[in-house]
């Protein structure tokens, strides 16, 4: 039987009893309409959630710059064998988590609304997506990635914050890196010497022979300061500074101001190396005493010669 | 009387909602048999459900929508929803004119090929159309068959329209794939 002579055969009456069954159903189940309001707050609940997980990927995507901008890509050689383990250290895993799975669902929210449908998945996420690195940037400029991060580290030792990150890889003397700042105060005869006290706390003898008066300057300032240098091996509490670099987690940093810190740090070293070389050619034979050279062994230095 | 003045009527009186059923009982029913729900009974039953489903969210109606494309796309869900509950794969039975299938298989290309076409039966088609994916097959029957306009499957299946113009194209060209290979077993 075809499907034609099937249709056929359906009688008026027939087709007119479907619609007085329906009619009975509706009538004898008391089927209720789903009132307008009901459509309508799904509708805007559908938007409201779209418009929350472009904030929070906005707020995720600001943390992500403020974690690229002071990440200390410029002293990478100093914390790190290369930039890879730099990069895969310092990834901010976490919140590009948070910021694909609100684009995600940005695009979930976005395609549940009356009209979501109509775009193609590229164009919701591509706008989801954009939309959040505006907010970012927005969100970056008025530091809301900084006090995010510090925020967190504050509350939540275990997350992975900047400041965290910040602490773990430049709170480490032994390896050549300290945190902290400058105590006024010279003790008498040892001019060279200066008092240092890291984000530990601990107070340390930092030998500023190898210094520039650059780095002096940064250093007096009493602000919180990152120093690349040797620790002593004869003495404890002991440290060889071999430059001073600004903490600058608090400030906005441009692309130029990164490549100048670059520069600066990679001057710094190589001046240390050249040093060492100077002296060996100067001399022919191994360094005496007179010389500070102890710079030459740090390992950034070590890495930026190679 | 157009289908929206029919809903407003509707929505103030449950009496005129038979006028709504009355006036796509036919049509859902063909669909709903070219989606490939075969047995009788179930077709009451989902027919039923769909105008229910129609009731039940007829304040739910956007009036910048079609009124057919928002109840066929109730219909396709439904449809859908008993493939589900029923476990069981959709087999398409087509119910269409010559010009309908001659329409699908030809894309106003080759003359040759057009009188290929031409000779393959409504039978092969159907056969065709059987293996073909459920994502080609949704479009190619509302274009072909229930003779809608993309933005009206776009509204039905609820997908971007340029992603119906891709499923239709490739639909086709892999329809004709299949229709080639059944041909030679002839």
């Amino acid at each position: 039987m075809t499907d034609t002579s099937h249709s056929n055969e359906q009688s008026q009456g027939e087709r007119s009893s479907l619609s007085a069954q329906v009619l009975a159903k509706i009538e004898k189940d008391g089927v209720p309409q789903t009132p307008k309001i009901m459509f309508t707050a799904a509708e805007w609940s559908m938007w409201i959630l779209w418009a929350l997980s472009i904030l929070i990927g906005a707020v995720a995507f600001s943390v992500i710059i403020f974690f690229s901008m002071h990440a200390g890509f410029a002293f990478y050689e100093a914390t790190h064998e290369g930039f890879f383990d730099f990069f895969l250290d310092i990834m901010p895993y976490t919140w590009v988590g948070v910021f694909i799975a609100t684009a995600l669902l940005a695009h979930h929210n976005l395609r549940h609304t009356k009209r979501g449908y109509k775009y193609q998945v590229w164009q919701v996420l591509l706008s989801s997506i954009l939309l959040s690195f505006a907010g970012g940037i927005g969100l970056h400029m008025f530091g809301v990635g900084f006090h995010i991060d510090g925020f967190i580290a504050q509350r939540m030792p275990m997350f992975p914050a900047m400041h965290s990150i910040e602490n773990r890889l430049w709170q480490a003397p032994l390896d050549g890196r300290m945190l902290g700042q400058y105590l006024p105060g010279f003790e008498e005869g040892m001019e060279h010497m200066m008092r240092f006290q890291d984000a530990n706390g601990a107070v340390w003898e930092l030998d500023i022979a190898e210094l520039t008066p650059s780095d002096l300057e940064l250093l007096i300032t009493g602000k919180q300061m990152r120093i690349v240098g040797v620790p002593s091996t004869t003495a404890p509490n002991i440290f060889t500074g071999c430059g001073v670099f600004p903490w600058v987690m608090d400030h906005n940093l441009t692309l130029r101001d990164l490549r100048l810190e670059r520069d600066h740090f990679i001057e710094r070293m190589k001046l240390h190396h050249e040093k060492m070389l100077q002296m060996l050619e100067a001399t022919s034979s191994l360094p005496n005493a007179g010389f500070h050279i102890a710079c030459a062994t740090n390992p950034a230095v070590l890495r930026i010669a190679r | 009387m157009s289908d929206e003045e029919a809903v407003a009527l509707a929505l103030k009186e449950k009496a005129f909602f038979g006028h709504i059923v009355l006036r796509y009982e036919d049509k859902l029913l063909r669909y709903i048999r070219r989606l490939g729900i075969h047995n009788e009974e179930d077709q009451k039953d989902v027919l039923q459900n769909i105008f229910i489903k129609v009731f039940r969210n007829l304040q739910g109606f956007d009036s910048s929508l079609s009124f057919s494309s928002w109840i066929y796309r109730i219909a396709h869900n439904e449809a859908i929803s008993h493939y589900r509950k029923a476990s069981v794969r959709p087999e398409g039975h087509l119910v269409g004119e010559s010009d309908d299938i001659l329409a699908l298989i030809s894309g106003g290309e080759a003359s040759a090929e057009q009188k290929f076409d031409a000779r393959v039966s409504a039978e092969l088609v159907n056969k065709a159309l059987k293996q073909l994916p459920q994502k080609y097959k949704d479009p190619l029957i509302l274009r072909f068959f229930e003779h809608k306009e993309y933005e009206e499957i776009s509204d039905i299946l609820q997908i971007p329209p340029g992603t119906v113009g891709t499923l239709i194209h490739r639909g086709k060209h892999e329809l004709k794939k299949l229709l080639e290979q059944h041909s030679e077993h002839i």
